[in-house]
């Protein structure tokens, strides 16, 4: 038997019981299903919870405005970096995480130039009551992005794990400060944002193992 | 795939990597080149190798059939104080102790095949490997 035909047999027979693989859809149409979804899902808690009784006032306060599309922004990059990142080559997009990242750092900044300008102050009020609420807003949409990340195959299990749950962190802010009445840094640092980034930071230390293929 | 620490390690990552390849087939998309979806997955199989080995202190472990070590750190005197320790406290244990210790632990036997050669239950040849080993840690 020839070379080439012996070669092409010892192929058959290793791929002789392999069946056509069908291949994942565009992270983007991936995407789009979650974001519709956990857009929808957010509108209905903050119905169900209640807007806060200021909201119209606040629709005219430019610097909460700009924090909302801040943090709607950063949301949106880094769930769809996250989407990417289901593929081992992120289809060739690999600025998009660096766009998440720096928008996470403008938040920041944003963050202590507010604190510089009204100060860290703490209200006494019940520290839980916006903590359930970030939880409950926050609990499918993570759900429903980690299943569709392990549909994948990511090569960056961290940095995937960290922004599936800083788009989730941003949308469960948006949803708490339209429905909750506090607009002290302090407060909002600690209730609003605290508790994700510890969860940010537990999921990105068993990213590893969750997201294993 | 660039260079590793040691050539043994490269059949395991390329084992690694072409399974990854094949559990993966599904991200690739053929509208896109082939090379960077490969290459992430080597990089990666390979860092995640390495993280391991490190991790599970490979780095500090060796071969008892790596001749080249065995001749500068085990038979050369000015190396050789920390393993004589050793040979000296298992040459310390009972006869019986010392030969379960020397076939699970150094041969490669399993505890099954211990145990019918020595004539003792599995359990039996577990226990007494087991503290020969925290006796030998003792001296560490």
């Amino acid at each position: 038997m020839p070379k080439k035909n012996q070669t092409d047999a010892l192929i058959k027979q290793l791929s002789g019981e392999w069946t056509p693989v069908e291949p994942i859809a565009h992270p983007l149409r991936r995407f789009c299903p979650w974001l519709v979804f956990s857009i929808i899902y957010v509108v209905a808690i903050v119905y169900f919870i209640g807007l806060r009784p200021d909201m119209g006032s606040k629709m005219y306060d430019s610097i909460f405005i700009f924090e909302m599309i801040l943090v709607f922004t950063t949301g949106l990059f880094s769930a769809v970096s996250a989407a990417y990142m289901c593929v081992p080559d992120m289809r060739g997009a690999k600025w998009l995480k660096h766009v998440s990242f720096t928008l996470i750092g403008v938040f920041f900044v944003w963050t202590l130039t507010m604190w510089g300008g009204q100060g860290f102050a703490m209200p006494d009020q019940l520290w839980a009551h916006c903590v359930p609420k970030g939880v409950m807003i926050a609990f499918l949409p993570v759900a429903a992005l980690i299943y569709m990340a392990k549909g994948g195959s990511t090569t960056q299990p961290v940095l995937m794990g960290t922004l599936s749950i800083a788009s989730v962190a941003a949308l469960a802010y948006m949803g708490l400060r339209t429905t909750c009445m506090s607009d002290e840094l302090g407060y909002i640092f600690f209730f609003h944002v605290l508790p994700f980034l510890v969860i940010g930071t537990v999921l990105g230390a068993v990213a590893r193992k969750i997201f294993r293929w | 795939m660039g260079r590793v620490a040691n050539v043994d390690w490269v059949d395991d990552i390329t084992q690694d990597i072409l399974i990854s390849v094949h559990k993966s087939l599904h991200t690739f998309s053929s509208d896109r080149p082939f090379r960077p979806w490969l290459m992430s997955i080597i990089t990666f199989r390979k860092t995640d190798f390495l993280r391991k080995h490190y991790s599970r202190r490979g780095n500090m472990q060796t071969d008892l059939d790596d001749l080249s070590f065995q001749k500068n750190h085990v038979t050369n005197p000015t190396h050789a104080g920390e393993f004589k320790d050793i040979e000296k406290a298992m040459n310390a244990l009972p006869d019986k102790q010392r030969k379960v210790f020397e076939m699970i632990k150094i041969k490669g036997y399993s505890a099954q095949e211990v145990a019918n050669e020595m004539n003792m239950s599995v359990s039996a040849v577990k226990v007494s490997a087991h503290r020969t080993m925290k006796k030998l840690k003792k001296i560490g």
